[in-house]
């Protein structure tokens, strides 16, 4: 994980523009959003002299210092969960664009919360490059887990704390559920020409179907 | 174009003047929407032109032919 304290004070100029740097903001009761870190490829352009797994890599890096200080910034009584996510860009070419995931309610709108998100273990391609993205930091241990019920045919993932900061925090594994009838296979990531994520060639295609063997 | 199109476009600034982004559903059942300002709960149009952050008794923006035809052309109804 790239953590360059260089390009912090811009990040952060990029939150206070997109007025994401009041952090009470995502504390307020019985409240439901997902808002991206940043809303034009071209607020990025501090790292235009990099790769986009450079750029990838780095955005994800403040992106899980961020949801730190979110998290961080107030304890709640009742139930609270925040986390950063990741929809797979259209092309690989794009870098990808963290959103900030929050949520507040009392226990009743928990049961509520934990029906509405279907979240299961990373499979596909996407997935495993945001873990590695994740694993090779030397950022507080995370979880990461995926959704693929939310829009058909469109990837999401969820990283979050691994540990309860706090007793009525919702760690990521509470809201984890197997998705019925979709089977991915286990592979390396890879890019194909048309620009998205596959699996390694030879082993598998991931689809929303199911397994497709070659 | 799609929503999934047209949430690229706009970031890549190739949108309409007035529209801050175009965000996908949080949970299922939920709409695609198109922010029209900056930051979390700002208004936004869902994609069956129903408005979503509007504040109570306020009227909601009109929008203009080049947001509509925008929405229009990635499947809103507006």
């Amino acid at each position: 994980m790239i953590t360059n304290i260089v390009y912090e004070t811009e990040f952060w100029d990029i939150l206070t523009r997109a007025k994401l740097a009041n952090l009470s903001q995502f504390h307020k009761p019985n409240v439901f959003e997902e808002v991206p870190l940043y809303t034009r490829y071209s607020d990025l352009e501090f790292l235009k002299a990099q790769s986009t797994p450079i750029v990838n890599a780095t955005v994800l890096g403040f992106a899980l210092k961020f949801l730190n200080s979110v998290i961080s910034y107030q304890q709640h009584r009742s139930s609270y969960f925040a986390s950063i996510t990741v929809w797979e860009p259209l092309d690989v070419a794009d870098p990808i664009v963290p959103n900030l995931f929050f949520w507040s309610g009392n226990a009743e709108r928990a049961k509520r919360f934990k029906k509405q998100l279907v979240l299961d273990r990373i499979t596909t391609p996407f997935g495993k490059l945001i873990k590695q993205l994740v694993g090779a930091g030397t950022h507080p241990r995370f979880s990461v887990l995926e959704d693929r019920s939310t829009l058909p045919d469109e990837c999401r993932v969820f990283i979050s704390l691994a540990q309860r900061p706090y007793p009525s925090f919702l760690p990521l594994e509470e809201l984890r559920r197997p998705a019925k009838g979709l089977v991915y296979d286990m592979t390396i990531p890879t890019v194909d020409r048309s620009g998205r994520y596959q699996l390694k060639q030879g082993l598998g295609t991931a689809s929303k179907k199911g397994h497709k063997a070659k | 174009m799609t929503p999934n199109q047209a949430s690229r476009a706009v970031l890549r600034g190739q949108g309409p003047a007035g529209i801050d982004r175009v965000d996908r559903p949080k949970v299922f059942g939920e709409q695609w929407h198109a922010h029209l300002a900056p930051g979390e709960g700002s208004i936004a149009v869902n994609q069956d032109g129903s408005w979503k952050h509007l504040p109570n008794g306020h009227e909601p923006p009109k929008l203009t032919a080049s947001q509509k035809s925008f929405l229009r052309d990635a499947g809103w109804n507006v």
